[in-house]
């Protein structure tokens, strides 16, 4: 059965063109073509966005939002930041002092704290900085590394991250990202997702893939693909053995997946410098602290990342788009990519 | 609808704390916000998505840019609440009751027990299946219409590890829809 899935994923993206899915996201309801039957999936879930609020719901909620709008343009009036000091852990700094920060770096190499940085698995405060360097070809990343960085997690217990994590060693839609989206699927259905028998499972396909990516270029080729699934199904699920309830909730300490690799202040991609992005402001923090942006003066967020360097550079960069929030300029740093 | 020209105009209102005009923005975004939250199995959607909107205001003056940007900040801050809810729903115990609303007013209820029944249940058990990352795209692309990068952003992954969640995430969907027909 699962066999079938490999096959039908590969058939899907011979048959099936980026245009194709995109018409069908976006577009008009599509009566015919090779992805008709999914339009009517489209089209029901399209239905959810129909939902209109009620009147008192929205007078409610803009009289509520216009107070605390005008409260904080007050604030910001007289002289204070938006923002309450309480969330500025790690002192402000300037964007032109993170560009010489980052340029001592650059000068004193792969040494200290890149060299660390370069070791650095998702989670660790200088997580941000290792793909940070990695982009500007410093310590470039490789297959290799995330496949290491992948052990690491695995290590300490994030089996569904891992495995996540292991897809970045991977570049596209290939056999194998079919095969390790198996293998991830099987780990969120399993029974206990972190048991000893997955994590073992889990174990073997990141072996498996250290020791077989890169071969003849063997990324793409089917065997590479074929192997990982193989081990995949070996991992059992819950089904397997109960039915999973319908509450599809990820269980506690998912939300920390350091799986995008990618900070979300991903507007400094591509521009060649990188240097706005400060130690640790990148990396793992974007769903870390996924709820720190949400709500000044929680804190508590490991990496520093919603301090200011981040968020300034980003909007200094790209220019529009709250500094501040999002933590790392998900969407001030838009405009940067290239 | 986007409001268009009178974005501008709105936003700077908005900053100056005018009811109008957060009225204006909320009721332009609560479809897909709330939809969006809905889809994703948020019990309590239509707060959620308040809440999503008050957060907005809190940093507002900070917000410089078009209504694109505006809109997909918006969705950034959603999605955020979203996996705050489902943090303190996993520190839960499993028993959640299916409808139980804590908003003040019973009207919320019948109105989330629409939202939640936009789907028919044939579809909403194969989108159940997909994994997380690719309900999430798939929704904030065809209910949110975020485009790729938008959404990257959202969810904070790579571009191209979007493109691929969304084309395994149709695979899969249109799989579990097959799989329902012949076995019926």
């Amino acid at each position: 059965m699962r066999r079938r899935s490999d096959y039908r994923f590969e058939m899907f993206n011979a048959t099936v063109s980026e245009q194709e899915i995109e018409r069908l996201l976006t577009g008009p309801p599509a009566g015919n073509g090779p992805l008709s039957d999914l339009a009517v999936f489209v089209e029901e879930m399209r239905g959810y966005a129909a939902y209109v609020p009620s009147d008192s719901l929205v007078d409610r909620v803009a009289a509520e939002a216009a107070t605390l709008a005008l409260a904080t343009r007050e604030s910001a009036v007289n002289g204070t930041k938006a923002s309450p000091p309480s969330r500025r852990r790690w002192p402000a700094l300037s964007p032109r002092a993170a560009v010489a920060t980052l340029s001592l770096l650059m000068v004193v190499g792969m040494t200290g704290v890149a060299a660390a940085a370069d070791s650095a698995a998702p989670g660790d405060p200088l997580y941000g900085l290792d793909r940070a360097l990695e982009r500007i070809g410093i310590g470039a990343g490789s297959a290799a590394e995330r496949l290491e960085e992948a052990d690491q997690l695995l290590t300490e217990g994030q089996t569904l991250q891992a495995l996540e994590h292991a897809t970045e060693a991977l570049d596209g839609d290939t056999a194998a990202s079919a095969a390790l989206d198996i293998a991830i699927d099987r780990v969120e259905t399993a029974a206990n997702e972190n048991s000893a028998a997955v994590q073992e499972k889990v174990g073997a396909i990141l072996n498996f893939m250290s020791e077989n990516i890169g071969k003849d270029e063997g990324v793409d080729g089917v065997d590479f693909g074929q192997g990982i699934a193989d081990i995949a199904r070996g991992i059992a699920t819950a089904s397997e053995n109960v039915t999973p309830g319908p509450v599809d909730d990820p269980p506690p300490g998912q939300q920390n997946r350091p799986d995008e690799g990618e900070p979300p202040g991903n507007g400094n991609r591509g521009t060649g410098s990188g240097s706005s992005d400060p130690p640790g402001s990148g990396g793992t923090q974007g769903n870390e602290n996924s709820g720190n942006g949400n709500q000044p003066g929680t804190g508590g967020n490991q990496g520093g990342g919603t301090t200011d360097p981040s968020g300034n550079s980003g909007a200094s960069g790209g220019g529009n788009g709250p500094p501040s929030e999002p933590p790392s300029g998900t969407a001030p740093g838009r405009g940067n990519r290239p | 609808m986007p409001l268009g020209p009178k974005f501008e105009a709105t936003l700077n209102a908005a900053k100056d704390g005018a009811e109008w005009a957060w009225a204006a923005l909320y009721r332009d975004l609560a479809g897909p916000v709330t939809g969006y939250l809905a889809s994703r199995g948020a019990r309590d959607a239509e707060d959620l998505a308040s809440e999503t909107f008050l957060q907005v205001a809190r940093n507002i003056q900070r917000f410089e840019g078009e209504e694109v940007a505006f809109r997909s900040w918006v969705f950034v801050i959603a999605h955020r609440r979203l996996i705050d809810w489902r943090r303190s729903q996993s520190r839960r115990p499993s028993t959640v009751p299916l409808a139980t609303h804590d908003g003040e007013q019973s009207g919320g209820d019948v109105e989330v027990e629409a939202i939640d029944r936009v789907v028919t249940a044939e579809l909403q058990d194969a989108f159940e299946k997909l994994t997380e990352t690719q309900r999430d795209v798939l929704a904030l692309r065809i209910i949110g219409h975020l485009t790729l990068e938008e959404t990257a952003g959202v969810v904070g992954k790579r571009l191209g590890a979007v493109k691929a969640a969304q084309r395994r995430g149709l695979v899969a969907l249109r799989e579990h829809l097959e799989l329902k027909r012949v076995t019926q």
